[in-house]
């Protein structure tokens, strides 16, 4: 336990104190390009340990076919079709035809190739060998000639994505039905969508060691902090690993506090999220290869809001809002104040529902805590199994859960029905915070809940009532108070925390996250719509 | 420093741990105790109580899954215990007992006749406010030529624990019939501390014998029931009379506790022919000092609707309904009367008088205070005045026979 405790605080220490940011590359002994066209081929076949998935195409050209040439790219991450009519026709066609600009030398033959002929977006020159290997490896083609020591790196990216489909996470009734993809530009260019700004600035880098991972950090200048942007790239330079996985990896490394419940960042699955969001001043990071970007600073009122809550009325998203605050508080303290009513209050509890909750726990083996933590964990084993299982059997899991563990422990007088109900309860309350960290959390905290009602009742659930409120007050999510508006209490910001207000009425940025651009462009002053005019 | 993350978790786990789940008691481990009787024990000290609790039988009163009630099980249980005091004989109670008896949900409070006139109640109190296992919100009575322990026995139909039934009764006749206060054992308290108290009876109707079986609940009529009757007058803690129906009222309306209550009159030939919902009344009372004595005017302000009438008058008229307001300011009166005329008979200010003679001249309360109920009160005047009206009279104006 100290040792764990000592290496979760010498990697808090460590991120603190690591170098700025630094470029990693794939490192290998040889530095440029050679001239030879069989050298070269040969070291990329020896670099990529032969791999099969490694397409080669050499062939000649140029009359008398003088030249060789030769076509590399990685079998799936290219596309074929591109390749082909862009680049091998034309090289092969093209030159054979224009007898009259032949050019004979290597370098004038590159410079024509390079301008005149490869019909794709961006065509790059490139020496250093390293970097020659990561365009590869990136899914670019390459173009090698003999006796040139430079190669032409194509982009005719392509392969396999999963194209756009709804979001299954949070979806909505109402507002846009599309949600992020895997591939980095795919999702980039759904904001831009969203955001027809010049000040839409995204920045991208590569992460990981072994990976290298495109990362993307996208914010609207003027809006931004600068404060906060310097702060996140500063962060993420500090980052040294092998491999990023996905987002998580980067929230991880650049959270303010590894040791808090709560989540300090927030990840999203729904474009509409992101633009709103970076329209409030935060930056968003997407991570290639992942669909879940990460949105910052978070505060713990975000999430509790939903993208439907700007689809909605006003009043049904104020009321949602509220409900969905309810059932966190139902999720937190339902099972412990359970417990401490039943096992140390019972005087609280009013005389009929005390007789019933008696009769119910008459010929019960198990004190309260330990039935309670029973039914608890069991929901958990079912929840997960219900995750982990492929679909099909998923629906035996439910089946088996509410009938065997539900009906028949009741039946047999292992658990009372008033525990079912009060587990259920609590389950079905925690289905309504609607982002996952946040209800992960919960899950978690209730828990330890439990364990202080059965041990001190209700002044044990007071008790870490309190504690947990002031831990939560000195989270900071990238130095902005985690519990704003409410400590610090700024009630400016208030109309869209515990209530949404009218879309008129949030004419201003959340001050803390925002400090320079506060107000919204349009006139704001103009609220709500206008009297008609005779 | 090194070992200061141990220490911390060290710190915490003890209290978890080592507080051993501080004062828990799990449900199971629980006898809910519904009502409390208090009788004469006996001359020997140690037996100067008799005590006796009714405890729920959860499982009879809500019935579980898989368990269900079952008819021939009574849905409490009564034991009993002497002691020289109080929570001496409920501690005796325990040997008999499967669980640890559980005092936060008592509902009732019953002593018995015999109790209250022999040793009486002044001091009888004092357990209840100085526990923190009761609540001072149960309401007090008194078991009418009877024993708190057979009202406690009797099997009611219709509502499975008879302290739940007395309560509801208590409520259900104070928004409906009035006559009876319900007498919470915080007021009874602060009533002992003065000299004189009031608290309403209950008693038996048939044999109570017959009443301790799940038999008296099997029948549509049962041959034992439970009733609340008369609001017994107490002074220096010992019962000196019952008082009922009319005259019980009348100090209901002087306490300005009726809620709601019915009033019959005389129509035409037909005597009391006529009856009246009274709604809202509303008490006050004056004092003034005359040649150093006290005297009262209570005056009394009451609404009400005409419910029932057996006789053909035309209730669209004014003069009629005038002529009704009179009769109902008369009947009150006379009632007000007889409640003054027996508290005075029996030497107790059942209506705190003497509070205003304190209000209004503390110096001469000073002096009178010691003989107020003996000597003062009973020559005191006291003056009503009742101004009634009939708001409405009901869905219809004339009766239909002629």
């Amino acid at each position: 336990m100290n040792s764990a405790w000592k290496r979760l605080t010498k990697i808090h220490n460590k991120r603190k104190q690591a170098p700025q940011y630094k470029e990693t590359e794939i490192k290998s002994n040889i530095q440029k390009v050679s001239e030879h066209l069989d050298e070269n081929l040969k070291n990329i076949k020896d670099a990529l340990g032969n791999s099969s998935d490694l397409e080669i195409r050499e062939f000649k050209m140029g009359k008398p076919s003088l030249h060789k040439v030769a076509i590399i790219y990685i079998n799936g991450l290219a596309d074929k079709n591109i390749i082909s009519n862009f680049v091998i026709e034309r090289l092969m066609g093209n030159v054979h035809n224009t007898e009259s600009v032949n050019p004979q030398s290597p370098s004038q033959l590159f410079t024509y190739i390079k301008e005149n002929i490869v019909a794709v977006g961006t065509v790059e020159g490139i020496t250093d060998w390293d970097k020659m290997l990561l365009s590869l490896l990136s899914g670019k083609t390459i173009l090698l000639l003999d006796g040139w020591n430079q190669v032409i790196s194509c982009a005719a990216e392509g392969g396999e994505l999963r194209s756009i489909t709804e979001p299954t996470i949070e979806p909505a009734v109402r507002g846009p039905k599309e949600s992020f993809v895997e591939s980095l530009i795919t999702n980039t260019a759904m904001i831009r969508h969203r955001i027809k700004s010049p000040n839409l600035w995204i920045e991208t880098m590569k992460l990981g060691n072994i990976t290298q991972t495109d990362v993307a950090i996208m914010y609207v200048k003027g809006i931004v902090d600068d404060k906060l942007l310097t702060e996140v790239k500063e962060r993420i330079g500090k980052i040294e690993v092998e491999e990023v996985g996905g987002s998580n990896t980067i929230e991880e490394w650049i959270t303010d506090d590894t040791l808090t419940p709560w989540p300090t960042m927030f990840v999203t699955e729904r474009p509409d999220v992101v633009a709103g969001q970076l329209l409030e001043g935060r930056v968003t990071i997407f991570v290639d290869g992942t669909p879940n970007p990460i949105i910052l600073p978070a505060t713990w009122i975000s999430f509790f809001q939903t993208a439907e809550d700007y689809y909605l009325r006003w009043s049904m998203a104020s009321f949602l809002r509220f409900l969905r605050i309810v059932a966190f508080i139902m999720t937190l303290f339902g099972p412990s104040l359970f417990i401490s009513f039943t096992a140390f209050h019972s005087e609280l509890i009013p005389t009929a529902l005390l007789i019933s909750l008696a009769a119910q726990r008459q010929g019960i083996p198990f004190p309260i805590f330990f039935e309670a933590l029973l039914m608890e964990l069991t929901f958990e084993v079912l929840r997960e199994a219900g995750v982990r299982m492929p679909r099909p059997i998923g629906q035996a899991v439910s089946i088996v859960g509410a009938l065997v563990l539900g009906e028949a422990a009741v039946a047999a007088g292992i658990v009372s029905s008033a525990m079912v109900i009060v587990v259920a309860g609590t389950a079905i309350a925690s289905f309504t915070i609607p982002h996952h960290p946040m209800m992960d959390a919960v899950r978690l905290l209730r828990f330890l809940m439990m364990v202080l009602a059965a041990s001190f009742g209700l002044y044990g659930v007071g008790l870490g009532l309190i504690v947990l409120v002031a831990h939560t007050c000195s989270v900071r999510s990238f130095g902005i108070p985690y519990l704003a508006p409410f400590a610090p209490l700024i009630f400016a910001d208030w109309k869209d925390a515990f209530m949404r207000m009218p879309k008129p009425f949030l004419s201003t940025r959340p001050r803390l996250i925002n400090q320079t651009n506060i107000t919204r462009t349009g006139n704001s002053k103009n609220r709500g719509p206008k009297p008609r005019e005779n | 420093m090194k070992h200061r993350p141990f220490i911390i978790l060290f710190m915490l786990l003890s209290t978890v741990l080592l507080s051993g789940c501080w004062d828990r008691a799990e449900l199971q481990d629980l006898d809910i105790v519904s009502a409390i009787g208090i009788d004469e024990g006996s001359d020997d000290l140690d037996n100067r109580y008799h005590v006796t609790v009714q405890v729920i039988n959860e499982g009879q009163i809500a019935g579980v899954q898989g368990q269900g009630v079952n008819g021939n099980i009574a849905p409490v249980t009564i034991y009993s215990a002497t002691g020289s005091n109080v929570e001496e004989a409920l501690r005796k109670i325990a040997p008999k007992l499967p669980q640890e008896l559980f005092y936060p949900h008592v509902q009732l409070l019953v002593i018995g006749e015999e109790l209250t006139r022999k040793k009486g109640i002044e001091d009888l109190f004092d357990w209840i406010e100085r526990d923190t296992r009761f609540r001072t919100l149960f309401p007090v009575l008194v078991a009418k030529n009877s024993t708190a322990m057979n009202v406690l026995q009797i099997v009611t139909s219709l509502e499975p624990i008879p302290s739940a039934k007395i309560v509801g009764a208590l409520e259900a006749t104070q928004e409906t019939w009035g006559v009876f206060s319900s007498t919470r054992a915080d007021k009874v308290i602060k009533q002992l501390s003065g000299e004189v108290a009031v608290l309403t009876g209950v008693q038996i109707i048939g044999p109570p014998e017959k009443g301790n079986s799940m038999t008296n609940v099997q029948v549509i009529d049962p041959p034992a029931e439970l009733e609340l009757l008369g609001l017994g007058i107490f002074k220096r803690g010992k019962l000196q009379r019952w008082l009922v129906e009319d005259a019980a009222r009348g100090a209901m309306l002087i306490n300005n506790e009726l809620t709601k209550t019915i009033v019959n009159l005389d129509c035409e030939q037909k005597k009391k022919g006529i009856a009246v919902d009274m709604v809202r009344s509303k008490t006050k009372i004056n004092t003034e000092i005359k040649n150093n004595k006290p005297v009262f005017y209570v005056s009394v302000r009451s609404e009400s609707h005409i419910v029932e009438v057996h006789c053909p008058i035309d209730l669209s008229k004014h003069d009629i309904i005038k002529q009704l307001e009179k009769q109902i300011e008369e009947e009150i009166k006379e009632e007000i009367i007889m409640a003054i005329d027996a508290a005075k008979e029996e030497k107790s200010d059942i209506f705190r008088f003497g509070e205003y003679v304190n209000r209004k001249d503390p110096t001469l309360w000073k002096e009178i205070e010691k003989k107020w109920n003996d000597e003062v009160f009973p020559e005191t005047e006291v003056n009503v005045n009742v101004q009634a009206f009939i708001r409405r009279s009901g869905l219809r104006t004339k009766p239909y026979i002629k």
